[in-house]
């Protein structure tokens, strides 16, 4: 990458953020695969071949690689190519979404219970604790009983899922910063608690948060789908990955594996590309 | 020790007033009045009130909350809005038989993950530990319903291994063998999440072990790998992995609800699916306030587990 070919010049210990970046092959192959992926379903409508929704009586369970359908058609004879391409819309955004609202939360309580007292700290790391072993399912289903199943019970669910894990990190580290000197020193200058946490601490936390919420992300976009699957989630007529899953269950049994796969390899792709992209900006920021 | 388990029996009882009552806040926040849902409308308002007077509807929501308790503790939750029949009828048959998956589910993440994370970590770093990983890394970002679909449609069409989805034969006579053979392929599909995750705690625990301190003393010493492997790292990290399996419960119930559906397994799953399309909502809250229920139940059999298994604990300290 450098290009100083004086020989005498001292090796750099820590290249800057874009270098260790690209060279990070995980982190950098994660992103480039993100980029593609938001890009095609930001543009969707553009990109997309044939109407998403738009079924062919004549043309049902056209074979991957049928004249004007790549990936072959499903049972009500939709392009299965423009489903995938706009199937990952709403499960996108509803990820994005909810995980970074999960992690505003979990900031907040997390750093709340590293700097509160002994008892408030002990009462919300308990019911943390609760929170993050509970069957998310049922939360889903409340809320599907509730609002009727719709992308609102996937945020509500994601965000139920992911604070405890948000919290829990945050509140880890938190305590670790608390006891350094630099927090001792701030408040021996006679700064309040609260700007300490917001001004000294906060600051050291965001790429932990920001790590750990990449990779939430990619996990959530998974369970989604599978709720989505059950019809908890996003609603037809809408393309989406999950759903799509569900529908072309009928045929998979029947010797039609892709119109339910191409959805789950896109789902399987983009998960990974977000844990990727996790690990190597742990590697690159916090090495 | 029996003063702990006795704390920790008293602690639950906070924790199941505030779960009950927010499974009392799901009819109390639902869209629209049940009865006018469900009913015909044909009736008039006077018919609609009396039914509604019938099923409590009409007084104020302390008193509902205090009736409904008494139900669901005395009958198992009244009747249901859309059969009319004891929602215990419908409920209960449901929850056991999610209760034989989840269990099967269990067993199969613990013994599995173990293996699976035990493995891994002694050859870490070798071939046969890269391939693992890969495939756990895979695993984890499948979803859990296409997997499922996957499985049935391996095991049950293109090899005709095991039977395609239900619970019985309905031709054969119901035994447990035939039991065990519909239970194989739901029970490998709802465990994946959380065997996955077992599995990457054991191998990590298994690998830091590897490279303390005590196991290099025993090795300095001349005691032989396996000797090491199974008398103090087994033990060692026993404890973590109760715990471990513990906090995957919660996992294990979520993937039997997933898998239920696809291999018509019928469970608790099935039962409120269904009765969320039909809004019949004194069966969805029974059906959550069991489950809920149940995952606190193991949760403290957890707690209690690590206590016992906690030296420091066994002989009469804290």
């Amino acid at each position: 990458m450098s290009t100083d070919t004086h020989g005498a010049a001292p090796p750099r210990l820590r290249r800057s953020f874009p270098a260790r970046f690209v060279r990070n092959r995980e982190a950098f192959l994660g992103l480039v695969v993100l980029v593609v992926v938001i890009g095609m379903s930001a543009l969707a409508p553009w990109l997309a071949p044939q109407d998403p929704n738009l079924g062919d009586a004549r043309n049902v369970l056209a074979p991957v690689g049928a004249p004007g359908h790549l990936l072959g058609t499903d049972d009500q004879g939709r392009d299965v190519l423009s489903r995938v391409i706009h199937g990952g819309r709403g499960a996108l955004v509803v990820a994005i979404a909810s995980v970074t609202v999960a992690v505003g939360i979990g900031t907040a309580l997390g750093l709340l219970a590293a700097f509160a007292g002994r008892r408030t700290s002990g009462l919300l790391m308990r019911v943390v604790d609760l929170m993050f072993a509970f069957p998310v399912i049922l939360v889903a289903l409340s809320l599907a009983a509730i609002i009727q199943p719709g992308a609102w019970v996937l945020i509500g669910t994601v965000v139920f899922a992911a604070v405890p894990y948000v919290t829990r990190i945050v509140f880890a580290e938190a305590r670790i910063e608390r006891e350094k000197d630099y927090v001792e020193a701030a408040r021996s200058l006679g700064a309040s608690e609260a700007a300490i946490v917001r001004t000294e601490v906060l600051p050291n936390l965001i790429s932990s948060v920001v790590i750990y919420g990449t990779s939430l992300v990619g996990v959530n976009i998974v369970f989604t789908a599978s709720l989505s699957a059950l019809g908890l989630g996003i609603q037809p007529p809408d393309a989406d990955w999950g759903r799509m899953i569900s529908e072309g269950a009928k045929v998979l049994v029947t010797g039609h594996p892709g119109v339910a796969s191409f959805p789950a390899v896109a789902i399987l792709l983009v998960a990974l590309a977000f844990n990727w992209l996790g690990d190597g900006l742990r590697d690159v920021l916090n090495p | 020790m029996v003063r702990r388990i006795l704390s920790r029996l008293a602690g639950l009882a906070p924790l199941l007033f505030v779960i009950s009552l927010l499974v009392f806040f799901i009819a109390q926040a639902g869209p629209a009045d049940p009865v006018k849902d469900v009913l015909s409308q044909r009736m008039s308002a006077e018919q609609i009130e009396q039914i509604r007077a019938a099923y409590g509807l009409d007084r104020p929501a302390w008193e509902q909350y205090l009736t409904w308790l008494k139900d669901i503790v005395t009958d198992g939750g009244g009747l249901s809005f859309s059969a009319r029949s004891p929602v215990s009828g419908i409920v209960f048959p449901a929850f056991v038989n999610t209760l034989i998956l989840g269990a099967a589910a269990t067993v199969l993440s613990v013994v599995l993950g173990v293996a699976i994370g035990f493995v891994s970590g002694i050859r870490h770093g070798r071939a046969a530990d890269r391939v693992v990983m890969l495939l756990v890394q895979i695993g984890s970002n499948l979803p859990v319903y296409w997997f499922g679909l996957v499985v049935i449609w391996l095991t049950a069409v293109r090899w005709k291994w095991l039977p395609p989805g239900g619970m019985h034969d309905l031709r054969g006579d119901g035994g447990f063998g035939d039991l065990l053979l519909h239970l194989i392929a739901p029970a490998v599909a709802a465990s994946l999440v959380s065997m996955l995750i077992i599995a990457r705690f054991v191998r990590a625990a298994v690998i830091e072990s590897e490279q303390s301190d005590y196991v290099r003393t025993y090795r300095s010493q001349g005691f032989g790998r396996a000797a090491i492997l199974g008398k103090h790292i087994g033990r060692n990290i026993l404890s973590p992995i109760v715990n471990t399996t513990g906090l995957t419960v919660g996992s294990v119930i979520t993937g039997v609800v997933f898998v239920e559906t696809i291999f018509s397994w019928p469970g608790i799953g099935t039962v409120l699916l269904n009765a969320i399309g039909g809004s019949d909502y004194p069966v969805i809250q029974s059906g959550i306030l069991l489950v809920a229920a149940t995952f606190v139940v193991v949760n403290l059999i957890t707690d209690v587990l690590l206590d016992l298994l906690d030296p420091r604990l066994r002989h009469g300290g804290a």
